[in-house]
């Protein structure tokens, strides 16, 4: 005989995955991701065919050499010989700009109708070099010696964490975009997921098909069931993600998002890993269970919206959390709040991401959710069974209210 | 699969849901549970299919508690009718088969034969939602039987039926019946009560009130009614001594007796050499009298 809480789950996963809606809430995301790239490639590929601006020299020839040899100026460059004829050609726009030197000065001229611009601060910078190498050779300074004396000073940033292995610096910008970034994922895929546990449970409470179904089985069978089917659509979910994330670095690897999307991950250690989709699943597996236990109260789908909202509110303190750390990382609150359940879950990851944690103290935080999880799905259980065939009149938090002062 | 149940007791706080009902029903039995709203019915389909359990007394099958495999045995057609909206008449049909463990090939081919023999208007892929709700009680039944169950538990199976589905209903549970299944069923409507069952309990406040076989339950209140078609006259009738009451039924009339020696007295009345008699029938009361008669009784108590 097949076990009755895996026949559950299947029916649950096998309905939901084929169901139109489910798909359009799991790529609606990635189809976002994908289109604000795809303007992204658009853009940059749009820019690069452009013609290059051509800017017209007065009367420089050495300077035109020159500028011609360091390209760092994007431009095409012509000699001219007078500013009358630069004048014209820049009023017929064969030209987008000109340069003259009046004196010690430069002056740039450029169409104020053109569409290609001329990058003033690259300019500036290779003007002031040429300058210094022609002052220099007028007071017999070497090529090396002028190289010695525009040196820039190395600096090198390190930072040292909990194990005292030193990262690089910048590291910790990385670190706090992953850090939000999975907050947000977070609390998407969570409030997703506590809504579909609770349509499943509060449709077949008010269609009355439940009773049909505890006939067949037995409350623990539904109960476990329904979690663990909901519980696999959201790994679905999750593992989709990392798919086409992981394909779309490797494939656009050129594009600029993506590589600082592959920078951030480079920087992942396993152990992170670990502890993030540990906490993320057993908080997934809390949650899902407390939306399954309201749902149980709940008597017909109308009120399934306004019944979870509260647990929606509880993944929100979570998520606005995980933003706060970034700023203020050992505030007392947060310090706490790293290790209560139902908030650790995005907390202990992103303060980890800063090493504003140790592992050990992760493991406490892990722990922690553990008991959680037993004792959530124990006692919803007991609350589930009770009230799954009720139909109450009274308010969802007042059969709560009843329910604690009947276990007491 | 026989079933007993013994002694068993139900309360919620103060008020005795259940009280100290006991039964026994055998293979190829239907029992009618009978009784007004609150007198325990649903309760007690509830402590059957180990919803809720009982504060006292057992229930056992063929000798044993509940198991998952009994359990997978059962057929159960809640009050409240209930299917998936949304999914299609296979999808709930393979969904409920595989909860009472059968394979997806049998349910595939089994609801095919039973979609054609209730004449079902409407395809396997169709979604629920849209069949007409003769149809939805049709697929409700199937949903019910496909497994075909070895214990069949209705709870007011007839109510909201049209006059097709009713008879429908009644010829599959008897079916069920002939092939060895027990069932048990309640109703408000006694006709059905009388046409079904074999075994009859009544529950009143919680209490048993009548158990038994249907017929010698009402052989027990005596054979006190008589249907008669004849031209004499109901004045003439009232005259007979223990003649109590008339009243028009069908084509004749029913007359209503002190006791069963008075139906002697009415037959010499009415069979005289002038007078033709097409019908004479001397009954126990109807199930519908009876059940009047006994919920009356108790009110007077009260």
């Amino acid at each position: 005989m097949k076990r009755p809480w895996l026949i559950v789950a299947k029916q649950t996963y096998r309905i939901r995955i084929k169901s139109l809606s489910y798909w359009m809430l799991v790529l609606s995301p990635l189809l976002l991701a994908a289109f604000s790239i795809g303007i992204g490639i658009f853009f940059s590929s749009a820019s690069s065919s452009q013609d290059k601006a051509t800017l017209a020299i007065v009367q420089q020839p050495q300077l035109t050499q020159t500028l011609k040899q360091s390209k760092a100026l994007d431009v095409k460059l012509t000699d001219v010989t007078t500013v009358a004829t630069a004048k014209k050609q820049l009023k017929q726009a064969d030209i987008d700009g000109y340069l003259v030197k009046n004196n010690t000065d430069y002056q740039l001229v450029t169409s104020a109708t053109g569409s290609s611009t001329i990058n003033q601060a690259t300019l500036t910078t290779v003007l002031t070099q040429f300058k210094m190498a022609a002052t220099a050779q007028s007071l017999n300074i070497s090529a090396d010696k002028l190289q010695a004396l525009t040196a820039p000073v190395n600096l090198k940033v390190q930072q040292m964490n909990h194990e005292n292995k030193t990262t690089k610096g910048g590291n910790s910008q990385a670190n706090s975009t992953l850090s939000i970034s999975i907050g947000v994922l977070f609390f998407i895929i969570l409030l997703f997921y506590v809504q579909i546990i609770a349509q499943e449970i509060a449709n077949e409470k008010s269609s009355r098909i439940m009773e049909i179904l505890l006939a067949a089985t037995s409350a623990a069978s539904q109960f476990y069931g329904k979690i663990a089917g909901v519980f696999a659509l959201a790994l679905t979910q999750m593992l989709l993600y990392v798919v086409v994330g992981g394909a779309a670095i490797n494939i656009f690897s050129d594009n600029r998002i993506l590589k600082s999307a592959k920078a951030i991950f480079s920087n992942i250690s396993w152990q992170f890993a670990a502890v993030t989709i540990v906490m993320l699943l057993l908080a997934i597996v809390m949650y899902l269970t407390l939306a399954a236990i309201i749902a149980s109260l709940v008597n017909d789908q109308s009120q399934v919206q306004q019944a979870v909202q509260p647990v929606s509110y509880l993944t929100m303190i979570g998520y606005v959390l995980s933003f706060i750390v970034t700023s203020a990382p050992h505030n007392m609150i947060i310090n706490i709040a790293s290790y209560i359940p139902f908030i650790s879950q995005t907390l202990i990851p992103s303060r980890l991401a800063l090493n504003f944690v140790s592992y050990p103290q992760a493991f406490i935080a892990i722990i922690l959710q553990v008991i959680v999880v037993i004792l959530i799905l124990m006692f919803g259980l007991k609350i589930y069974q009770r009230n799954v065939l009720e139909y109450s009149d009274e308010s969802i938090y007042k059969q709560l209210r009843q329910l604690m002062h009947r276990k007491s | 699969m026989a079933i007993e149940i013994q002694h068993l007791t139900k309360q919620f706080g103060t008020k005795t849901a259940v009280d100290n009902l006991s039964l026994t029903l055998n293979d190829g039995q239907i029992l009618g549970l009978i009784g007004q709203n609150g007198a325990g019915k649903t309760t007690t389909f509830r402590m059957l299919l180990d919803f809720i359990k009982p504060d006292n007394g057992k229930i056992l099958f063929d000798g044993q508690s509940i198991t998952p495999a009994i359990r997978q045995k059962i057929g159960f057609l809640p009050e409240e009718r209930g299917l998936y909206q949304k999914w299609t008449v296979e999808q709930q049909m393979q969904y409920f088969g595989e909860l009472h463990g059968m394979k997806k090939a049998t349910v595939k081919s089994e609801l095919k034969r039973w979609l054609e023999r209730l004449e079902v208007v409407g395809k396997p892929t169709d979604k629920v939602q849209t069949l007409s709700k003769g149809n939805a009680q049709k697929v409700q039944l199937i949903a019910t039987l496909i497994f075909e169950p070895q214990l069949l538990i209705l709870d007011e199976p007839f109510t909201g039926l049209d006059p097709v589905n009713t008879s429908l209903m009644m010829r599959e549970i008897k079916l069920l019946r002939d092939a060895g299944a027990r069932i048990i069923f309640s109703a408000h409507n006694m006709a059905s009560v009388e046409e079904l069952s074999d075994h009859l309990l009544m529950l009143k406040q919680g209490k048993t009130v009548l158990a038994g076989e249907t017929n010698a339950i009402r052989e027990s209140f005596g054979r006190t009614r008589v249907y008669l078609e004849s031209d004499v006259s109901d004045a003439d009738l009232l005259q007979i001594d223990g003649v109590e009451a008339i009243s028009q039924a069908n084509l004749g009339r029913v007359l209503k007796l002190r006791d069963e020696a008075a139906g002697h007295a009415v037959f010499e009345r009415v069979t005289t050499v002038n007078n033709y008699v097409p019908a004479f029938m001397q009954t126990p009361p109807s199930l519908d009298e009876i059940f009047r008669t006994e919920v009356a009784a108790t009110e007077v108590e009260l």
